[in-house]
């Protein structure tokens, strides 16, 4: 894994434009740019992973995912968010953009 | 000394290691082979190299890293391990053979049902679950086995299983409280063995020969528990394809088409979660998942 360095306020983080995916369910199966990885997104992840599909940061992220789920606390749903976001960048199927 | 194994284009060398010749004999199934004593001009230059040095017998090939070999000192550990490279070379040559071979799925599977329903039953490989037991389990109750731990496949509807032509082998010792049955069938079908394992030797009405191909119209995965009441539960296509995904190897094609192939695999398949104690009682539930 590349160690990268990620703000969850201020970095917008979208797909990597190589990157493939499929819906399985509620998972999804990542295929990475370099055409030979495959990777499985829990159900969590995955829901993540569709936010995705336009660019935010990672604080964005956090706040569509309580606003849709206002039981979860807020503490949680950041550490889940920083977790899978740094996790996709390290793998290479997401990227920091400017 | 090369053995030419039709269907892989290149011989393997054996170089002071004949005795692994003698053990690969006896565990393959539909494979025709060939013995010459040195290379001609229309031999293509061996891709498998064994040869027996201080270490033990020591393997070459493009899957074992460049300038390191395998080494293993039990001849019959040691042919063990060639096949899994004998397999690979199967699946690249594949396109010379016109055949269009996925990958491999470390999977058993094993030929169920009857008429329209009859097709493989695929085990994904997860450790200690009794996969190879329950292979032969199943050959004693009369079903034909294609593998038991590695299974080359076609993509299609329904997806395509190839048996790679090799006797089951299972680990030693049997595991304490095995059905007595099943046992006794095991020790009366000894193949080669070592201190690790014993191939069980199965006769072609319970072996499928290489190359035999039946559509795969199951897929269990298998939680084996001590004391387990045996029962199928349903299994999510997303769990299938993640254990299938996990298990393939030998892949010829980039990634999304291998994925989108065991997908409709998974699809086309009747997906479920075998837990079970016993070999015996897991067949009996197979059989009727089958029916």
């Amino acid at each position: 894994m590349i160690p990268v360095l990620f703000d969850f306020e201020t970095s917008r983080v979208g797909r990597h434009p190589g990157a493939q995916f499929r819906e399985v369910g509620d998972e999804i199966f990542l295929v990475h740019p370099d055409g030979e990885q495959i990777y499985n997104l829990n159900p969590m992840a995955a829901a993540l992973w569709r936010l995705l599909k336009n660019p935010m940061t990672g604080r964005a992220m956090a706040e569509v995912v309580i606003t849709a789920f206002p039981m979860l606390a807020m503490a949680k749903v950041e550490g889940d968010v920083k977790a899978v976001l740094t996790e996709l960048l390290a793998k290479g199927f997401a990227r920091l953009l400017s | 000394m090369l053995i030419h194994l039709e269907g892989i284009e290149s011989p393997i060398e054996f170089e002071g290691a004949e005795a692994l010749a003698g053990v690969l004999k006896k565990v393959l199934r539909g494979w025709r082979l060939r013995e010459t004593t040195a290379r001609t001009s229309a031999d293509r230059p061996p891709r498998i190299r064994l040869t027996l040095g201080a270490r033990g017998y020591e393997r070459r090939s493009p899957w074992i890293e460049a300038g390191k070999a395998q080494v293993l000192i039990d001849p019959v550990d040691a042919v063990c391990d060639l096949l899994l490279d004998i397999e690979r070379a199967y699946v690249e040559d594949a396109p010379k053979r016109g055949e269009a071979v996925l990958s491999i799925l470390h999977a058993a599977a094993v030929e169920m049902g009857h008429g329209e329903n009859k097709g493989l039953v695929v085990f994904p490989s997860t450790h200690a679950m009794g996969k190879s037991l329950l292979t032969v389990a199943l050959a004693q109750a009369g079903h034909r086995v294609f593998a038991d731990d590695q299974l080359p496949i076609i993509p299609g509807t329904p997806a395509l299983g190839i048996a790679p032509g090799f006797l089951p082998r299972l680990r030693r010792p049997l595991p304490e409280g095995v059905d007595a049955a099943l046992a006794g069938f095991v020790r009366s079908h000894t193949g080669p063995e070592s201190a690790r394992f014993r191939y069980v030797n199965l006769d072609d009405q319970r072996l499928a020969p290489l190359g035999t191909r039946a559509p795969i119209v199951g897929v269990v995965l298998l939680e084996r528990s001590d004391g387990a009441a045996p029962v199928v539960m349903p299994a999510t296509e997303a769990e299938v394809l993640k254990a299938c995904v996990l298990q393939s190897f030998g892949r010829t094609q980039n990634a999304l088409f291998v994925l989108d192939s065991l997908h409709a695999m998974v699809r086309g398949a009747k997906c479920v979660k075998l837990r079970y104690a016993d070999a015996p009682e897991a067949v009996a539930l197979l059989e009727e998942m089958v029916a």
